[in-house]
């Protein structure tokens, strides 16, 4: 005998309790969220395209499964899957350089070589990008349950994969709800192992891969001559990442979010692909030498993260976000998000989108080692040209348009631009768009 | 440091905006269950679409040095 029924029960009370008690304006989105939340299985479907002019380009999908099992436990499956071409800046000098003489041969992610002294098709113009294709494929899965009335547990996994790169992790969420739960808790805890495997194995750090012909006059470089190139076994790296909030219902119409984030990284955490120039700034910022970059191998990052939500009227939801993010390799990055969601009527509405961010350099960043700087008279402990740890700003914005599809289903499209500039005064500012498509549908 | 100045403009910029909806709607009011119809909407939860989220956090987490933020995890990806 069949006894379920208690979403249907939970479904009724809830709508009833929205109709006698919700402000009349304000009844039909209670009404709406009441059916969201009751239904058994949400399948969501994302298909994301994201072009940088000129370098990467990427088409993410991604299905979402989500799975009611009872009042009190929910399921989520996550399956991405990703294609990535294009080039990539590797950090060497923007100017090119280099003869073609003395040439490395470079394995990518895709397996495919390059030659390290002029690896693209337009003779050397190009040696500060690397061509690449890889593809991911990820799955994650999630476990909600309730421990109380008013506290539950979040359990989850993953793994992804890459033709170089592979990742495990597993995390958990506690949640308490207080105060009425006007307040609520939250205590996490997330571990992530990563394995990468570049098919020659990873580079050793600060090894020359690429010499000219030309002397260099610094002592630790003056035997440069190729000789430098042990490659390892794949390398591994852990992250362990704490979480504390607090989420506060601040009136009728306000939520806001506080969170303190830490990440403790540890292992192999240079990126085997990215390089560094040794130039000559005499003589025009020759290229006489290609390195690659080395970074240490432990990292402490920090973050406090404010969200805002405000539903001023009927119509018009807000969303606003400050992240203050900062490690021990120097770096300080402030992101502020906001969105606007204004609604056209009962079935659709727009958001527009507004990111922007600012980073200051890891302390080991630099685009190039100039044999007249005194900095690098000796042999540098870390260096990196990698722009991602650079000085650097990006500003997005866009714009989203959602609509009901019947009862039981969501789309949603946007279109957004990216601009990231480097205050290296050397590398291109890039522009990149990003198209997303979604789909919700509930069964 | 042209860049600098640019993104600390915008910043204070929408750091001001903050401060303006902070100021518009911050009286504090210690709400009952029954009286958050408005914040129960699917639109006012704190990550209304999953997959859009997860999908930018992928992006900037592999064009900056910041990440997370927003809860445990994420990366996962060798992310040229």
């Amino acid at each position: 005998m069949q006894l379920k029924q208690p979403k249907s029960i939970r479904r009724q009370l809830t709508i009833a309790t929205s109709s006698l008690l919700v402000a009349a304006p304000l009844q039909s989105i209670a009404v709406e969220n009441s059916v969201d939340q009751m239904d058994d299985i949400t399948v969501e479907i994302s298909r994301l395209y994201y072009s940088e002019d000129d370098r990467v380009t990427v088409n993410k999908t991604q299905a979402l499964i989500t799975n009611e099992l009872s009042e009190d436990n929910r399921i989520k499956v996550n399956v991405t899957y990703d294609t990535m071409s294009g080039s990539s800046p590797n950090g060497r000098i923007y100017t090119g350089g280099g003869d073609g003489s003395g040439t490395v041969a470079v394995t990518t992610a895709s397996g495919f070589s390059f030659n390290a002294a002029n690896n693209a098709s337009s003779a050397s113009k190009n040696t500060w990008l690397t061509p690449f294709s890889d593809n991911r494929i990820a799955a994650n899965m999630e476990w909600e349950t309730s421990l109380t009335n008013f506290s539950k547990a979040v359990l989850g996994g993953g793994a992804s994969f890459e033709n170089d790169y592979e990742s495990y992790s597993t995390g958990g969420k506690l949640l308490w709800d207080l105060n009425q739960r006007r307040t609520t808790l939250t205590a996490g805890i997330g571990y992530n192992s990563d394995t990468v495997k570049p098919e020659a194995g990873v580079p050793e750090g600060l090894g020359e891969l690429w010499c000219g012909t030309t002397a260099i006059d610094l002592d630790w470089l003056s035997s440069c001559a190729d000789q430098d190139q042990i490659f390892y076994k794949p390398a591994n790296k852990t992250v362990v990442d704490y979480f504390f909030g607090i989420t506060q219902v601040w009136n009728r119409n306000t939520l806001f979010q506080l969170n303190y984030s830490q990440g403790d990284e540890s292992g192999y955490l240079t990126d085997p692909y990215k390089q560094v120039s040794v130039i000559d700034p005499e003589f025009g910022n020759q290229e006489l030498a290609v390195l690659y970059e080395k970074r240490p191998d432990s990292r402490l990052t920090q973050s406090l993260y404010f969200k805002a939500i405000n539903v001023s009227s009927e119509n018009i939801t807000s969303y606003i976000s400050y992240r203050y993010f900062w490690d021990d390799w120097d770096i300080q990055a402030h992101t502020v998000d906001a969105k606007i969601r204004i609604n056209l009527g009962t079935k659709s509405y727009i958001q527009p989108h507004v990111r922007a961010s600012y980073q200051s350099a890891a302390s080991f960043s630099s685009s190039y080692i100039s044999v007249d700087d005194a900095e690098f008279v000796n042999e540098p402990q870390y260096i990196s040209a990698d722009h991602r740890l650079s000085e650097q700003g990006t500003v997005t914005a866009g714009i989203k348009y959602g609509r009901k599809l019947g009862k039981v289903g969501k789309f949603g499209a946007r279109v957004e631009q990216m601009r990231q500039k480097y205050n290296d005064g050397v590398l291109p500012d890039m522009k990149a768009w990003i198209v997303n498509l979604l789909l919700s549908m509930r069964f | 440091m042209q860049t600098k100045n640019k993104i600390n403009v915008i910043l204070n910029f929408v750091l001001s905006g903050i401060l303006l909806v902070l100021s518009v709607g911050c009286a504090y009011e210690p709400v009952k269950p029954w009286h958050r119809g408005v914040l129960a909407a699917d639109s006012a939860q704190l990550v209304p679409d999953a997959l859009e989220n997860e999908s930018d956090e992928h992006i900037y987490f592999s064009k900056e040095a910041a990440k997370g933020g927003q809860g445990v995890g994420g990366g996962g990806c060798g992310c040229n």
